[in-house]
């Protein structure tokens, strides 16, 4: 046991500094035979969480931070201070003094008023700080005056057992003297002196990457960082007898930081009491409230009170009032009922689907009851976890919703989760690169070309060595390569919400630090979902889902179109034309079953119920492939081969999926039929198999499994089977109520492709980026369905898209380079009168000359008759700002030649992101077709085995990691898709060309599965 | 007045338990350590001319006051700078 402690460590987590995660710096205390560790990141606790969860070998977790202070004397001069807690009182000032700091600065700074530490003081034990502590500041210009006065500051406010003088000796010329001016100071004053070695890394090896950090962080080169960077490597996680040696003079400062440790005893732990109580009416408890409210949902939805029924409300709800969560559902309750008294779609997916009162109070889409759903995946007496509820908005209003729990609650009681952006293959390379002196071209043309998004792997890749050549093998190169390895994962900056939010009937500061986020009045806590909920933190993700959006927009077009309101509320899942067009798989825009891998599978699936949908979504997964569980089920539909059950006890809960194991519902069912498990014992089980670290616990299960299973009668060697399928596909199973929310999505999109294509291809385009397929995909299978795209028209279009007799007319969002204010301005302007000419609409709406090219380019002035050049020039001598007379031009002649279609085709897609025109590959077609280059219809008709060629337009790229370095392409032409796979060696070959080339020519063999076709490329060329 | 040179040179140092600098030949001739005053340490330029050294001022036997360091990639001691 070592008789140092390290008392201020930096992770990770004090971003662009710290070099360590927060696991390997407690991996290396434990080394060093540390019995503890703290860390103290800067006005962060962001590493908290991991930081307690990772301690278990053995060093205890101690909490704190490193303060940045401003004082009213000296307001350039910020000073740190080591602060760590002692208990709770400690955590709460702790937090409170960070949001202060936080809340006090510009967003990603803090600055902490030096007084308000005297209010948040107790419970705190105090370090002097680093040499930019104020008191060691003061004392390496000679200044001791000041360094006392600064210390009596802090010892009246912490106390004198509750402030220590830090000593750090990173052997620089002055640390000795530094040193011992600092502990005559604290004998003179009384108080104790204590060694830290300001930790950024935990190896010594890794100060290179610290001095990269700092580069990152300074925006500059290594070459010119200067005294930026540390002076040399001495920052590393020392042991004991190094640090002996350090303070041979000062023992004291090392038995110090044992006796500090011991007193910080404060355990992180949370409960849900820290929820607000939730305002009912008439002083009903949350539990009563609740219940009536679940009345008054089976009433609106028309379901039998039978004594099944009730049975399960009355379940439900008491397991929800003993596990504290009925203010919990009201409050999620009242959210829901704001968005749907607003018109704002919404649903709840995930785990709350199995929850009958989820359903009831309008929460989730599905009837739990209905499809044999199980409560206790989501809740039960026996799991001492928090329950997951996320609902998906209309993603176009869901700020309005974010702002109502904002204003319900107040900002100082709710926030959003945070995340952090990490450093990836891309961003490393070219931050990194900068800071070694790379040029910029070159590092942008190898990032261009990466194939791996983890920058651990940038030393493998193919495009590395392709772009570089002989350079590769330079030094710096290797560098960059390690640095990027070692920076992966490591987080860059705070990111964006992502919908996760926090809300506490205290104020929030007390329990968690809050800071600024970029958006205005936005305030995110420290920690991110994942720590939130290790922390036992309730929080409710308030998702944008775009699919929701464009149904939205369909039902408003349908209603304006012909003024008929759908009720997607009551749309019945039973229509026998809805499950043709999936079986089809005329799945484009179709909700989660429009990807290539839904459309390789659908047909032989053949939905023909709702089930069969949340089959699809569930079935059609990277982890059922890999777990080989796609194609039993295929084989037992289609009859190939007779659907068995390893013992009839599981015949009720199998039976719906053929035998195989597929929802993560079916292992607590079997566990329960077989083995006697109790509902939350099964979800236990299902959590072990899908976490990583788990066999001890799963051997316990397993034990548990075979005896329950011997009570009832079944012979070991079935029971040990059985469990070894549930080991085999438990980690890939899927939650059917989430399957089951989404289904209902599938369905209400499909619905609407089947019977109001129109109002729904129009919605899709307006609701882009979405789903799998670009812009101009879908552009072409509207055509293909009859539906011509119309391009923008400066009279006919609008603000989006519109549906214009058997048409879509596209709006002038959709013109590249117009936002929503040039958009506005050409509505409104449009009210007075139809443009007449260029000159009256620049007139009129007086849009940058940029976005008026755009929109010429884009074709949408083509109806006054004049050529597109022709448009351009005029613009080019039109004068038409406020302050200057209006001047008209005189025709001249010009004569331009004429453009090119292709030319054309090609600024309209840069202009519009897509073409409407003809399919680009019908401009090669008559070319193709004389060398025997086959299109996507007559592949369909080539025999299995054939070796043919084909061409098209790259559409789809796709790399899954189960693949086994497999890659699948999709070629799109004028008349659907052609699905090509190529194999390692032939994507190696001909990488560039795989890589880079947006029109390919493929030869290769044709294969069949069922009525699906692909295409095993041998060798593959660009067509030009 | 101090001398510096420029570039420093090679001596042969004997060291104690702790890496501490006991002893040194310099120029045909040994000096053994009185009193070490200072010592530091630098880390510098890893990314193209690598500097990793471990300083020490010493005074000797010999009433040479003067700068050593420690060449931590190569473990050579040189001779920085002389005190006259």
């Amino acid at each position: 046991m070592a008789n140092y402690i390290e008392l201020h460590c930096h992770s990770y987590f004090s971003l662009l500094d710290g070099a360590s995660s927060p696991e390997d710096l407690l991996a290396r205390a434990g080394e060093l035979g540390m019995s503890a560790l703290a860390l103290t990141d800067h006005d962060a606790v962001y590493g908290a969480v991991r930081f307690v969860q990772a301690a278990q070998s053995g060093v205890r977790p101690i909490l704190g931070a490193e303060l940045t202070l401003q004082s009213k004397q000296s307001d350039e001069q910020l000073h740190h201070l080591t602060l760590l807690v002692e208990n709770d009182i400690g955590w709460r000032n702790l937090c409170q003094l960070i949001t202060l700091a936080r809340h006090n600065a510009p967003k990603g700074e803090a600055r902490l008023p030096l007084e308000l530490l005297r209010e948040h003081a107790e419970g705190l034990i105090a370090l002097s700080g680093c040499s930019q502590g104020g008191i060691p500041a003061a004392l390496r210009r000679g200044d001791t005056a000041t360094a006392q006065a600064i210390l009596h500051q802090y010892v009246g406010w912490f106390g004198q057992k509750h402030f220590f003088i830090e000593l750090q000796n990173h052997l620089l010329p002055h640390d000795d003297m530094l040193n011992t001016r600092l502990v005559t100071l604290a004998e003179a004053a009384g108080v104790g002196y204590v060694a830290t070695n300001n930790v950024h890394y935990a190896t010594q090896d890794r100060h290179r990457l610290q001095d990269v950090l700092v580069c990152i962080r300074h925006n500059t080169s290594l070459d010119e960082a200067g005294h930026r960077l540390r002076p040399n490597s001495e920052y590393f996680l020392k042991s004991g007898d190094e640090m002996a040696l350090l303070f041979s003079d000062y023992p004291q400062a090392l038995t110090n930081t044992r006796h500090i440790a011991e007193r910080c005893q404060f355990e992180l732990s949370f409960g849900l009491q820290s929820l607000p109580t939730f305002p009912t009416p008439d002083n009903l408890s949350a539990h009563a409230y609740l219940e009536a409210l679940c009345h008054t949902g089976l009433h609106n939805k028309r379901i039998e009170p039978s004594a099944n029924v009730l049975g399960q409300l009355d379940h439900e709800l008491a397991v929800i009032e003993r596990s504290q969560l009925s203010n919990y559902f009201l409050i999620v309750w009242d959210i829901v009922h704001f968005a749907r008294s607003n018109g704002i779609l919404c649903q709840g997916r995930g785990s709350a689907a199995n929850s009958l009162v989820a359903y009831l109070l309008a929460i989730s889409p599905v009837n739990p009851l209905e499809h044999k759903l199980v409560f206790e995946r989501f809740l039960s007496d026996e799991r001492q976890v928090v329950p997951d509820i996320d609902i998906d908005f209309d993603a176009a209003r869901r700020e309005d919703v974010i702002q109502y729990v904002y204003q319900k609650y107040g900002v100082e009681q709710a926030a959003m989760a945070c995340t952090f952006v990490t450093f990836r293959a891309r961003s490393a390379l070219r931050d990194v690169g900068k800071v070694l002196g790379l040029p910029p071209e070159l590092l942008e043309r190898t990032s261009g070309s990466l194939d791996t998004y983890k920058a651990g792997r940038i030393g493998d890749a193919a495009a590395f060595r392709e772009v570089l050549g002989e350079r590769s093998a330079a030094r710096v190169w290797g560098q960059l390569t390690e640095l990027c390895t070692q920076i992966d994962g490591f987080p860059r900056h705070l990111g964006i919400h992502n919908g996760g939010m926090v809300i506490m009937g205290v104020p929030l500061a007390q329990r968690l630090p809050t800071e600024p986020a970029t958006m205005k009045d936005r305030y995110v806590v420290q920690w991110d979902k994942d720590s939130l909920e290790a922390a036992g933190l309730v929080k409710i993700d308030i998702l944008g889902l775009r699919m929701l959006s464009a149904i939205s927009d369909s039902l408003q077009m349908v209603k304006a179109a012909g003024g008929q309101i759908l009720d997607f509320d009551h749309l019945p899942f039973d229509d026998a034309a809805v499950y043709e067009l999936v079986s089809r798989a005329d799945t484009i825009g179709v909700f989660q079953v429009e990807s290539r891998a839904q459309a390789q599978v659908l047909p032989r699936l053949r939905s023909r119920t709702f089930n069969d949908l949340i089959v699809s979504i569930s079935l059609i997964r990277p982890g059922p492939v890999q777990g080989d569980m796609v194609h039993p089920y295929l084989r037992r539909r289609l009859g190939i081969e007779p659907v068995r059950y390893p013992h009839p006890l599981l015949q009720p809960a199998l039976e719906e999926t053929l035998g195989v194991v597929l929802f993560q519902e079916q292992v607590l069912k079997v566990a329960r039929d077989l083995a006697g498990f109790t509902a939350g014992q099964g979800e236990q089980l299902r959590r072990a198999l899908g976490a990583k670290r788990a066999s001890e616990e799963i051997e316990r299960f397993h034990a548990a499994f075979l005896e329950g299973a011997q009570a009832n009668g079944v012979e070991q060697i079935i029971a040990s089977g059985v469990f070894d399928t549930l080991r085999a596909f438990g980690g890939y199973s899927f939650p059917k109520s989430h399957a089951a929310a989404f289904a209902v999505l599938v369905y209400q999109s499909a619905w609407l492709k089947r019977y109001h294509p129109q109002a729904f291809y129009a919605a899709l385009l307006d609701n882009q980026p979405m789903g799998f397929w670009s812009p101009a995909v879908i552009v072409n299978d509207a055509k293909r369905h009859g539906i011509d795209v119309l391009p923008v028209d400066i009279n006919l279009s609008g603000a989006g898209c519109q549906i214009e007799g058997t048409s879509i007319r596209l709006g002038y969002s959709h013109v590249k380079g117009l936002g929503d204010a040039a958009v506005e301005k050409i509505v409104s302007a449009k009210v007075d009168d139809r443009f007449t000419d260029l000159s009256d609409f620049c007139r009129r709406t007086r849009l940058p000359r940029r976005q008026v090219e755009n929109l010429i380019l884009a074709g949408a002035m083509d109806v006054w008759g004049r050529t597109r050049r022709k448009l351009i020039w005029e613009l080019g001598k039109l004068s038409y700002r406020e302050d200057e007379l209006e001047l008209n031009f005189p025709e001249d002649d010009v004569n331009f030649p004429p453009v090119s279609t292709l030319e054309i085709m090609g600024i309209e897609y840069e202009m519009l992101g897509l073409s409407l025109r003809n399919h680009l590959m019908s401009m090669y077609r008559s070319h193709l077709t004389s060398q025997g280059i086959l299109d996507s219809g007559k592949l369909e008709q080539c025999s299995v085995g054939s070796n043919v060629q084909v061409a098209g337009l790259v559409v789809v790229h796709q790399a899954p990691p189960t693949a086994k370095g497999h890659r699948f392409i999709t070629l799109e032409d004028e008349y659907g898709f052609i699905n090509v796979v190529v194999r390692p060696d032939i994507y190696a070959r001909y990488r560039k060309v795989w890589r880079e080339m947006p029109l390919l020519v493929v030869s290769g063999e044709v294969q069949k599965q069922g009525q699906v076709t692909n295409l095993v490329a041998a060798a593959v060329s660009a067509l030009s | 007045m101090t001398r510096l040179w420029e570039v420093s040179e090679l001596i042969a140092m004997e060291v104690d338990a702790t890496g501490a600098p006991l002893r040194f030949r310099w120029r045909e001739q040994v000096h053994p350590v009185e009193h070490i005053g200072k010592r530091w340490r630098v880390d510098l330029g890893w990314w193209h001319v690598h500097i990793w050294r471990e300083h020490y001022k010493l005074a000797t036997e010999t009433g040479l006051l003067v700068i050593v360091y420690r060449d931590l990639l190569t473990g050579q001691w040189y001779l920085q700078r002389l005190y006259d």
